[in-house]
């Protein structure tokens, strides 16, 4: 009987405590459907600031920042939502937001407190113009890379001065052509990590565009991916996938070897329905938009 | 139990079985006997245990429930936007609610719904106040229906709140009845408070009533009098209009109004206009004062009038294309049938317009040409009216005009759908719906969809995709033969649209599965916003292969609607793009796109037509060689009672030509070709050409009658009335007429009317004119038992009931308001909506499946364990661990802080080791002897393995000298004994010696040869001495002879000096 205590104890502590994977049920989870603070309305986007703040951005065009625990700090509307909302922000190290204003095919720079510091991008195809634009992540010299679709379906990088620099991944690129590539990350060695929604994959590029990898296939399967609409890293390198059309997320290691998988088709915490994004603090703890129930459920690290 | 409701909030929804728990001593009383074989303190463990569990059962089966309160509160404000309210008033509605939402408590929520003809969320409840810039414009604000607005409040609320309505409304409500709905929010808890939205219009002057006769005769000069209320005097000019063209009310003055001044009260002109035209005729007057603001609404400065001229035989001949028309009015202007020949964009086809004509003909038109209201009112006119309507067929008519399922073909002789012919090739349609990103976008998905099934035919194909959060990319109606319309459009009403994120996936569906089918005519309509991405290539270019066309349908306009995506599918693949700004025209495009797949309805081989038979009531003796060809037909089926003279013979049978019957009180005929450019060359220039048809035209056209009735009409405040005064050919009153039928609104709604006689030759009725718009009575009259003539008269709403309330009704909302509401006064600080004097909300959680779960089974596996498990201490760490889950999942207090796990984790092991107690010391003693017995278990096997190699020794010893016998290491005969008695104690049940105690000898452990041993019989207790006693006893007895041998042969070794 003492060992079988000994065995429940051990191995409910090593569940609890597992390196990778966080339990089923969330550490907690915030937001209510409302217009209020900590409230949303089809929240579809979230950033992580390096001192662990939250920004959220939802379908009644407001931006809010919260605590690590949820807790709501401030709130703000985006300048003009009535064409359509963000579904894509970044932070920079320096703590400027950046946001992919989607429907207004440009990126708007925010401080933390909700004022506009910057703007650049139009509507078009041409170089440096954008339709649809979808996310923007920053790499270590303050680069910045947007991703849009719409026909376009290509990532454009930029000077940190907003100079355009180059794109790939467009309707030209072959087996790099990208069709909605929906969210972005950089890894440790500084390669863009992007989440091509309609492919069904995950793709690894360098800073010049060259396609270095892909992961993952259409299915449902552990392993494959439905829809793939964001990503982010965890500090050992695993990619932490935000799957659309699967309602989890998924865990794949840097080889692409999946490594498991949390959430499914739900209303309860742990499930998810029409889940857009997905950010990792500092500590390591994910923040999941589980936009279709109106909430964040964040998971333990 | 019932302590347990006091002292936590539980309830028991089938208490009665709460009675069942009396049953637990009688419980205990029966297991005192078979628990007898245990320990007191287990035997009174085990029945604590199973009363615990009976107790636990019962509340289960009585259905335990928790109840849990909550303190927050919900404000609905409740807006009335309708005309009625005062530009000045609607702001301060929305000053009042921003207001009363400044310092609301931060846990409350508030929301705002609109009240009009339409109610509509403007915010759900939310925390934090108002978070709209603006309030959007109501809808239908030509009315005010409260009722409507409270179901939506009430539907709107969060269930764990406090609920209270804030209603802003003037109480006069025209349509339904709000005051149950009041009952039933204050019936559910929910609080009424209203601010009456106070006004008085003092500078107004409306027009208050037009008299007209209801009918006339035709050339008969009808008296006009206007009755103009004022508040004041007022100056300004009057202008009529008879059909739409001013009438010159002086003709002394340059101007063709009349300028008058206006006293305070009732003011009244009179004029007479003769009628010439045997129709309706309409009336409008209209007051314009010198100074307009002396007039506070200008809305009411309006009144119309309606009176129908019987007589005459006119025919409505409506048609695309009047060039390819112009032939059979010709023709039928020969036979002296009088025709007014009209395109299809100026008809007007509203059931007045209607009513002027005996007879419309539609020649070669498609459904979608039409609105439904005037589907309606074609169907109304025939049924109701006693119209004629005559369709001829073309490549837009029938079946192949997308009339399929619409009220005309009800009332027409063939069935547009073909059912039985194999022949006719199918068509095939699927509909991907991405309307979610589109107000109400599942309501209109879901609107376009039922409008295709009643479209097409049962011989097509239908399925429905659409992207769901559940399933992703799936059929929400799988493909399949539109036969079974009910169970498809059932389907069609639990679908779920979901944010598609690209065609492709949804597209290469549809493309599969329309090429499963055997459909001549493949057809796909995307509905979407357009910003899904783009499909492949390669999906595009096979539906080219396969000849699939898609129309695709941008919706969303206002919001955001990316257009290119979708005219690039539409391009790519030979379909239709519609840039959709209204939802409202949605249906209409789905109707026209859905009669894509029925163009294989359309026959083009060219026939002579066949005379079924002989002898027509209609067209009198025909043979088929009088007959012309024709070169096409649409293909119908025609209805069991219509008659068939002429048809086309086909491999199958006969396809119905002309087809006629009478239906309710009008008749219809079809005749299926036509078009006479293309198939009907040899018909238009046929000689018997406007006979034959003047001869299907008289048949179906209503006969004027003139009726011997004065009636009269008119409008008092929400209701309309009607009156009969009737006199006989001698001026003497008919008495106990029965005069009634049916009241036909703007909007084709059919209402029963039956008018009772008030007087001598008297007679009146009233009805509901809740809409703005034009009415048509058609009543049937007559002695008791006698033939019933018809009667047709119209009455006019000239403006909307809202511009008829000059004051806030408090009677009515003092109603709404109920005992538990308050009236507010408008002051947002004191009125304090957001008061917290209401009951708190008491939510209610069944817990019998936690109970079952952590009470009742646990509980139950204690009981068990309790009896089957021969040690407290085992059953105390049974007991611990099932505390620990319980107190930690059962509890929830794995979800809180570390010092929540801690105490939980120091709690289950208090009531552990008190359990245990009685245990502890064996217990030390077990740990003590473990520890004594694995140190002396070290030093005899090193001694065992120090001997054996002594016997190695000697052996090899032997060996050399040439001895072969060899001594074998036995067990000795004390560890002989010891294992005899291990053995034995091994099944001594209640003995002391057990799980939980350490065994006896640890060589077993550690190895060593065994033999069987006879059993040994167990000393007798001695008088007076504890088993326990006995057993220690024992064992030191045991152990010291143990040790003695030990040491004797060790000695014993030593002295053989080997």
């Amino acid at each position: 009987m003492r060992v079988l205590a000994g065995c429940l104890i051990v191995g409910g502590a090593l569940y609890g405590c597992g390196p990778s994977l966080p339990p089923a049920e969330p550490e907690f989870v915030f937001g209510e459907t409302g217009l209020g603070p900590g409230e949303f309305s089809y929240p579809r986007a979230i950033a992580v600031a390096p001192d662990d703040a939250v920004f959220v951005v939802d379908k009644s065009g407001r931006i809010q920042r919260f605590d690590p625990d949820g807790n709501v700090e401030t709130v703000w509307h985006m300048p003009e939502y009535a064409a359509g909302k963000p579904t894509g922000m970044t932070v920079h190290p320096d703590g400027r937001l950046f946001v992919a204003d989607t429907h207004y095919n440009r990126v708007l720079v925010f401080d933390r407190d909700g004022e506009e510091l910057a703007r650049f991008g139009e509507a078009g195809t041409g170089p440096g113009q954008f339709m649809l634009p979808t996310d923007v992540a920053l790499d270590a010299s303050g680069r910045i890379y947007v991703s849009e679709y719409g026909g376009n379906d290509r990532i454009s990088r930029f000077s940190p001065d907003f100079e355009f620099e180059l794109s790939f991944g467009g309707p030209e690129s072959g087996a790099a052509r990208l069709t909605r590539p929906a969210g972005m990350a950089f890894d440790e060695e500084g390669m863009l990590w992007v989440a091509d929604a309609c492919n069904h994959r995950l793709c690894r590029f360098n800073p010049e565009g060259k396609l270095l990898q892909t992961i993952g296939e259409m299915g449902r399967d552990q392993g494959q991916l439905r829809y793939p609409y964001d990503i982010d890293l965890l500090d050992d390198g695993t990619l932490v996938v935000c799957e659309y059309g699967n309602n989890r997320l998924q865990w794949f290691s840097p080889t692409g070897e999946s490594l498991g998988i949390w959430g499914g088709a739900g209303r309860r915490p742990g499930q998810m329905a029409y889940p857009w994004g997905v950010a990792r603090n500092n500590a390591g703890r994910l923040y999941v938009v589980d936009s279709g129930n109106n909430r964040v459920q964040a998971l333990k690290p | 139990m019932m302590m347990l409701a006091w002292v936590w909030p539980i309830e028991f929804e089938q208490p009665w079985w709460l009675l069942a728990a009396l049953a637990a001593p009688l419980l205990v009383l029966l297991s005192r006997r078979s628990l007898a074989g245990l320990e007191p303190a287990q035997r009174w463990g085990a029945l604590a245990l199973r009363s615990l569990v009976w107790l636990a059962a019962v509340g289960a089966l009585a259905g335990a429930t928790f109840l849990r309160e909550n303190e927050s509160l919900s404000v609905l404000f409740v807006l009335d936007r309708s005309r009625s309210i005062p530009e000045q008033l609607l702001r301060q509605q929305e000053a009042y609610i921003r207001s009363a939402c400044d310092d609301m408590p931060a846990e409350d929520r508030a929301g705002v719904v609109s009240l009009a003809g339409q109610a509509n969320i403007e915010q759900l409840p939310s925390r934090g106040g108002i978070h709209f810039d603006q309030l959007p414009a109501p809808t239908d604000p030509e009315r005010t229906n409260i009722s409507q607005a409270l179901k939506m409040a009430m539907a709107t609320f969060p269930e764990d709140t406090a609920k209270r309505i804030v209603l802003l409304s003037d109480g006069n409500e025209n349509v339904g009845d709000a005051l149950g709905d009041a009952q039933a929010a204050a019936a559910a808890g929910v609080a009424l408070d209203v601010w009456p939205m106070h006004y008085s219009h003092r500078s107004e002057v409306f027009l208050d009533r037009m008299a007209v006769p209801a009918q006339a005769y035709q050339d008969e000069e009808v008296p006009i009098r206007l009755s103009v209320r004022s508040r004041q005097p007022i100056s300004g000019r009057i202008e009529f209009y008879h059909d739409g063209r001013p009438v010159d009310l002086d003709p002394d003055s340059a101007e063709l109004g009349q300028n008058v001044v206006l006293r305070e009260g009732i003011n009244a002109l009179q004029l007479r206009l003769p009628l010439r035209a045997a129709r309706a005729h309409r009336f409008e007057a209209r007051f314009l004062p010198d100074d307009p603001a002396a007039d506070s609404i200008a809305q009411n400065n309006v009144a119309t009038g309606l009176t129908v001229v019987t007589g005459g035989n006119r025919v409505l001949l409506v048609t695309a294309d009047p060039a390819a028309d112009a032939a059979l009015a010709d023709a039928l202007r020969r036979e002296g049938v009088e025709v007014v020949l009209q395109r299809v964009e100026d008809a007007r086809l509203d059931l007045v317009e209607l009513e002027s004509y005996s007879a419309v003909i539609l020649a070669n038109l498609p459904a979608h040409d039409f609105a439904d209201v005037q589907h309606e009112a074609l169907s109304t006119y025939v049924k109701d009216l006693g119209g004629g309507l005559i369709m001829i067929g073309g490549n837009e008519a029938f079946g192949a005009g997308g009339w399929i399922g619409s009220p005309v073909e009800e009332v027409m002789p063939v069935a547009f759908d073909v059912k039985d012919k194999k022949i006719i090739p199918r068509g095939a349609l699927v509909i991907i719906n991405h309307t979610c990103e589109l107000p109400r976008g599942n309501y209109w998905g879901e609107q376009v969809a039922l409008k295709a099934v009643d479209t097409i035919s049962t011989r097509d194909y239908i399925g429905v995709l659409a992207y769901t959060w559940g399933r992703g990319v799936d059929w929400e109606v799988p493909l399949q033969l539109n036969t079974n319309r009910t169970a498809i459009k059932n389907r069609i009403r639990q679908m779920q649209i979901g944010d598609m994120p690209d065609f492709a996936e949804t597209m290469e569906m549809a493309v599969k599965g329309l090429q499963g089918t055997d459909a001549a005519q493949k057809h796909m309509i995307i509905i979407s916003d357009g910003d899904a991405s783009p499909p492949n290539d390669s999906t595009l270019k096979a539906m080219q292969r396969a000849k699939i066309t898609c129309s695709t349908v941008a919706i969303g306009y206002g919001v955001h609607v990316t257009e290119f995506t979708l005219r690039d599918i539409a391009t790519k693949t030979g379909g239709r793009f519609y840039a959709c700004r209204n939802p409202m025209q949605l249906p209409k495009i789905f109707v026209k796109e859905s009669k894509i797949v029925r163009r294989s309805l359309i026959d083009e081989q060219p026939f002579q037509p066949l005379v079924d038979y002989g002898w027509s009531d209609v067209l009198g003796a025909l043979s088929t060689a009088d007959l012309p060809r024709l070169g096409g037909i649409v293909v119908t089926t025609a209805k069991p009672l219509a008659e068939v003279p002429l048809a086309k013979r086909t491999k199958e049978g006969k396809d119905p030509l002309l087809a006629y019957w009478q239906s309710g009180l009008g008749r219809t005929v079809a005749f299926t070709s036509g078009w006479w450019p293309y198939w009907g060359q040899s018909w238009a220039s046929w000689q018997r050409f406007g006979n034959f048809w003047a001869q299907i035209v008289r048949w179906a056209m209503r006969q004027g009658e003139t009726a011997d009735l004065d009636v009269t009409t008119r409008v008092e405040g929400d209701r309309g009335f009607v009156t009969v005064e009737a006199g006989d050919t001698e001026a003497a009153f008919q008495k106990f007429l029965e005069i009634g039928g049916a009241v036909i609104d703007p909007e084709m709604e059919a209402a029963p009317i039956r008018l009772e006689q008030t007087g001598p030759g008297r007679y009146e009725a009233s009805f509901e004119v809740a809409k703005d718009g034009q009415y048509l009575l058609n009543l049937q009259y007559g002695a008791p038992g006698e033939r019933k003539r018809s009667l047709r008269v119209g009455l006019s709403v000239p403006y909307s009931p809202e511009y008829r309330e000059l004051s806030t009704n408090d009677a009515v909302l003092a109603q709404l308001k109920g005992d538990n509401g308050r009236w507010l006064d408008g002051d947002p600080k004191a009125d304090d909506v957001f008061a917290h004097n209401l009951p708190p909300c008491v939510s209610r959680q069944p817990v019998w499946e936690w109970i079952v779960a952590w009470l009742v089974l646990p509980l139950f596996m204690i009981d068990v364990a309790t009896r089957r498990l021969a040690s407290s201490v085992a059953l105390s760490i049974f007991v611990e661990l099932a505390l620990l889950l319980f107190l930690l999942f059962g509890l929830g207090i794995y979800k809180g802080p570390w010092w929540g796990w801690l105490g939980a984790i120091l709690f289950a092991e208090l009531v552990g080791w008190s359990l245990r107690y009685r245990a502890i010391g064996p217990t030390i003693e077990f740990f003590t002897y473990t520890v004594a017995t694995l140190g002396r278990a070290g030093e005899r096997s090193g001694r065992r393995l120090s001997r054996l190699r002594q016997v190695r020794d000697e052996a090899r010893q032997r060996l050399a000298r040439g001895e072969t016998a060899m001594p074998t290491a036995e067990p000795t005969t004390d560890e002989k004994a010891a294992a005899r008695r291990r053995r034995q104690a091994r099944f001594d049940v209640g003995g002391e010696v057990g799980a939980g105690q350490p065994a006896e000898d640890l060589t077993e452990a550690l190895g060593g040869a065994r033999e069987a041993a006879p059993p040994q019989t167990k000393p007798a207790a001695k008088p007076g001495e504890s088993a326990e006693e006995m057993a220690r006893e024992e064992k030191t007895s045991r152990l010291f002879e143990a040790k003695k041998k030990a040491r004797k042969e060790i000695d014993d070794r030593g002295k053989d000096g080997s």
